[in-house]
């Protein structure tokens, strides 16, 4: 999985989201350091809705935008979330375990 | 701007399907629009470099999309499903696929186009920018150039203007505004070392006819044209940015002209400017307030036509003003004269004065790119027809498996899309890179090159170029899918490489090859034949190892020519001393620099015939040693000394070309001279000297101009210049350039206020007159070779293909007893044909296209027959050649194999 792809299910871990609120919520995350252009953002989310780790979703009363879409995890992409963040939280424990990386060190 | 983005980003999206548009389209233009929002406000910098990632991305990802799923899909397509833009898509991704497995057909197509549309943009370029577009003035078709002629004097035209008949023209009503002016250069001083500019002095009515716009100040008012006014000036934007550092506070400031104080009270708007493009600045030509005269053709003029009136409207308004010019000035000798001499309006297109002789030279350049444009096409059609042949199997099975007509067509027409749009669009690019180089390298004397850019009309010509150049790849194998049956699919492998009518097509196409090749080569051969006759024109001098400059000592500071000489005399003397410096001498005209002032003499004792039955003479000004600087030969008699340089004297010397025309077989030496109808003052001058004739405005002038050498110090007849303004010419060791810090050392120690101006090699001088005969000389036998070299090819590729197409006969002939040579001989006899053909339309083309070019040619008769002559056999030569190695394989064919359908 890439990190782009990753940060997207992140993106919606909390709850329905469009495609500008996926790109602009990882862009602030990440302090700037990701900032997909809208062709390479859409490439992920088609191909997390073709694995069938998100769905399109209905959007919130509050925000209802017929140009907008809204996509949600399935519950296939909160479990291959989880695992890619388990993997990642092992590599990091052996990372400290080798002293390559201290903890709040960036 | 965002509208714009988001249009383009939809027609992307589009890219990527009609599935994924329908299921992302909308949320993703959303997105792209308010992230463009976000951009924006950092500015318009930020905006655009994120514009151009956005789209790239999408450009991107509609690519991978559409592309690496179907990578690995068979060349034989199921039958197209899907929208009619997916299946275009769809379609140009198996054209660059199937470009891509060809790899030297494409990169030949693509290269023979490339550079035959960027030759032919480059040179329409040209043509457009500096023949075709409207000079850069408003309403620039109405602009006339005010000239005169006088005929029976020997002038045709190229008077110019005087200052008597500007006022009078200025009430005709076929005008709407006329300037008189005059182009000069000066030395600046006042701020560092003296410095030479070029400028414009002009009449305040100028700024209106060219609608010169100001930034900053203002223009002349109408007072300021007058005699005794303050001395003002108006900078341009180049002046103002570098010799003032667009100083702010310039209104005011003082430009010191030779000597003279100027207030700068405006500054022109960039790119603003008019006649010469390096003139720095304009000042106010003042004319005085009461005027006798109608004389004194000293100056250029131009005026706006009325809007409803036409140029032969002002031609009889001029004359009218002119043949009533003899009643109203009878005071007025030179407007007597000139009327006698058949004075009367030249007056032309401000743009036909401006372009001179150029505009034949544009149009033959661009007809040689044409010309290689349409061999390459020919030659780019040959190779798709091949192309095509060869897949004439394989579009019989793509026929059985279901696809249509349209399917195949689209096939061809993609590809040939392909290489016509990428062959343009490299062209575009090496046309930019063309041009460049010709701004940099082409003599500064070809008018308004530095206009030259690509705008976009050339874009608009090259986009055209490129289409045609994909009709002409992609025609002949369409017209041939949709006019003949399709192949059967049962004995595919007994099919003919090529079908009769595709080789005639074929031989068709290698006649016009070989006649363009022909046509051009007769041209560019011409072209050299000329140029070799010009560098065997002996200019009358000798050019090498000579420094010439300029020295215009200010006439408020040297009042008098005795002043002025002095000057000259004793700078002379200076530049003499110099180590390595052999010979100085100095002249008021260099050769090649044009005609000068002059009159039709009268010889003392002899008949005094009228002024028009009398040839004109020009007068030059010249120091002792300028013959021996130059290495002019003496004919008879001696050249000045040193009397006659300090006026002590009465002498004057002869040209061999004034010897004739005034005194045929007679002695010279010995008469007495002076101007037919000049001052009574005029002394009468004794002929001590004549030498050999030099040229006089260009290498290609048919008759040799008689001229009259003056010394530094003689003769104060009006007309013969005034020892002020003199070209140096010094006779050094070794590389002229390096003398010129010694001159200006030389010069500035006299006086530091003097500007030493244009230091070249005489050399230079002399191939600057050749130089647009030598550049289109080069420019035409680049593109003859270009095209000998196409047309080669395109024999050979027909030959080969021929002789492939015939293996089972010729096999049969072979079996039967025929020998090599006879083999051979057959082949070579068959393409001889087709390759006589061209050479003779050819060969026709070339006589008529010299005729139609003869102004382009000097010395070649149009009717030469040698160099077609030549030019014929040697492209039968040629062609024998490109015939003779496939004809020679023939002979080596094995029957055996040859029957079987092997190789």
């Amino acid at each position: 999985m890439t990190e782009l792809a990753l940060h997207v299910l992140l993106s919606l871990g909390d709850g329905p989201a469009h495609g500008y609120a996926i790109g602009k919520d990882i862009e602030e995350r990440t302090g700037g350091r990701l900032d997909p252009a809208t062709g390479s953002l859409y490439q992920v989310i088609k191909r997390l809705t073709d694995d069938g780790l998100i769905r399109p979703a209905t959007a919130p009363p509050s925000e209802a935008d017929a140009r907008r879409k809204y996509f949600a995890l399935t519950a296939a992409g909160r479990k291959v979330a989880a695992a890619e963040i388990r993997r990642l939280e092992e590599i990091i424990q052996v990372g400290r375990k080798r002293q390559l990386y201290k903890v709040g060190a960036l | 701007m965002n509208t714009t983005l988001e249009r383009i980003a939809r027609l992307l999206v589009r890219l990527h399907g009609r599935e994924y548009d329908a299921s992302y389209g909308d949320d993703l233009i959303e997105t792209v629009t308010a992230r463009s929002e976000r951009a924006r406000q950092r500015g318009w910098f930020w905006w655009a470099v994120f514009s151009l990632r956005e789209l790239a991305s999408l450009l991107v990802a509609a690519i991978a999309l559409r592309c690496w799923p179907r990578w690995q899909a068979p060349a034989v397509a199921a039958a197209p499903a899907g929208s009619r833009a997916e299946q275009v898509a769809r379609e140009f991704t198996l054209a660059s696929r199937r470009l891509l497995h060809t790899p030297t057909f494409s990169l030949a197509v693509l290269m023979t186009l490339a550079l035959a549309i960027a030759a032919t943009v480059t040179m329409f370029a040209g043509l457009w920018r500096i023949v075709l577009a409207p000079l850069p003035y408003p309403s620039a078709v109405r602009l006339i150039d005010l000239d005169h002629g006088t005929p029976r004097l020997g002038t045709a035209a190229g008077m110019g203007m005087s200052i008597g008949l500007f006022r009078e023209y200025a009430q005709l009503p076929s005008g709407d505004a006329i300037a008189l002016y005059t182009r000069r250069e000066g030395t600046l001083y006042g701020t560092g070392a003296a410095e030479r500019a070029r400028f414009i002095q002009a009449t305040p009515g100028l700024g209106e006819v060219a609608g010169l716009t100001i930034q900053r100040g203002r223009w002349f008012s109408t007072a300021e044209g007058v005699t005794g006014s303050p001395q003002v000036a108006v900078i341009t934007d180049a002046m103002w940015r570098q010799r003032f550092g667009s100083d702010p506070a310039i209104l005011g400031r003082v430009l010191h002209i030779d000597g003279m104080a100027h207030e700068i009270i405006g500054v022109l708007r960039p790119g603003a400017g008019f006649a010469d493009h390096r003139a720095q600045f304009f000042i106010p030509l003042p004319l005085p307030r009461a005027w006798t005269r109608a004389g004194g053709f000293n100056y250029e003029g131009v005026a706006r036509l009325a809007p409803a009136a036409t140029l032969e409207q002002a031609h009889r308004d001029q004359n009218t003003v002119i043949a009533d010019l003899s009643r109203r000035y009878p005071a007025d000798q030179e407007i007597g004269n000139a009327i006698e001499g058949g004075l009367h309006s030249t007056a032309r297109p401000l743009k036909d004065a401006v372009l001179g002789d150029t505009p034949p030279t544009a149009w033959a350049l661009i007809s040689a790119a044409v010309v290689v444009f349409l061999m390459a096409c020919a030659n780019v059609a040959n190779l798709f027809l091949v192309r095509h042949e060869s897949r004439v199997r394989e579009q019989a099975v793509q026929r059985a498996l279901g696809a249509g007509a349209w399917h195949l067509s689209a096939a061809i027409a993609c590809e040939a899309l392909w290489l016509g749009l990428a062959g343009g669009g490299l062209a575009m690019l090496l046309a930019s890179a063309a041009i460049d180089l010709v701004l940099a390298y082409a003599p500064a004397d070809v008018p308004r090159l530095h206009e030259l850019r690509i705008d976009w009309i050339v874009v608009t010509f090259g986009a055209v170029m490129s289409i045609t150049a994909c009709v002409a790849c992609g025609l002949l194998p369409l017209l041939r899918l949709w006019t003949r049956r399709p192949a059967p699919l049962v004995g595919l492998e007994r099919l003919p490489l090529a079908s009769p009518a595709a080789v005639r097509i074929r031989q068709g196409l290698m006649a016009a090859q070989v006649t363009l090749a022909v046509l051009l080569l007769c041209v560019a051969g011409l072209m050299t034949k000329s140029f070799q006759n010009l560098l065997r024109v002996n200019p009358g001098f000798d050019a090498g190892s000579r420094l010439v400059f300029n020295v215009n000592v200010p006439r408020n500071e040297y009042r008098s020519r005795a002043d002025a000489a002095a000057f000259h005399t004793a700078l002379l003397e200076r530049m003499r001393e110099l180590p390595g410096v052999a010979s100085v001498g100095a002249t008021s005209t260099l050769p090649l620099e044009g005609l000068g002032l002059g009159d039709p003499l009268d010889v003392r004792g002899r008949l005094r015939l009228s002024a028009d039955a009398t040839p004109m003479v020009r007068y030059r000004r010249v120091s002792n040693d300028y013959f021996s600087a130059m290495n002019v030969p003496l004919r008879s008699g001696r050249v000045f000394d040193t009397a006659d340089a300090d006026g002590l004297t009465d002498s004057v010397v002869i040209d061999e070309a004034l010897a004739r025309l005034y005194f045929g077989a007679t002695e010279p030496l010995g008469n007495r001279i002076r101007p037919i109808e000049g001052d009574p003052q005029d002394r009468w001058l004794t002929v001590v000297g004549v030498v050999g004739n030099s040229v006089t405005e260009g290498l290609t002038e048919t008759a040799s101009v008689g001229k009259l050498y003056v010394p530094l110090r003689g003769s104060l007849w009006a007309d013969v210049p005034a020892p002020h303004d003199l070209t140096y010419i010094a006779l050094v060791n070794g590389d002229p350039l390096n003398y010129v810090d010694a001159a200006r050392t030389a010069l500035s120690s006299l006086n530091p206020r003097i500007a030493l101006a244009r230091p070249e090699p005489l050399d230079a001088v002399l191939s600057r007159a050749r130089a647009s005969q030598a550049i289109t000389m080069l420019l035409l036998i680049a593109a003859a070779t270009v095209a000998a070299a196409v047309g080669t090819i395109g024999i050979y590729a027909v030959v080969s293909c021929a002789v492939a197409q015939r293996r089972a006969e010729i096999g049969v002939r072979i079996a039967m007893g025929a020998t090599p040579s006879q083999v051979t001989a057959m082949i070579v006899r068959h393409s001889t044909a087709i390759v006589a053909t061209g050479i003779v339309t050819g060969v026709a083309l070339s006589v008529v296209s010299a005729r139609i070019g003869r102004a382009l040619l000097f010395g070649v008769a149009p009717g030469d027959w040698t160099i077609p002559a030549q030019v014929a056999i040697s492209a039968l030569v040629v062609a024998a050649a490109a015939c003779g190695w496939p004809a020679w394989r023939a002979a080596r064919i094995d029957p055996v194999r040859a029957l079987h359908g092997g190789s």
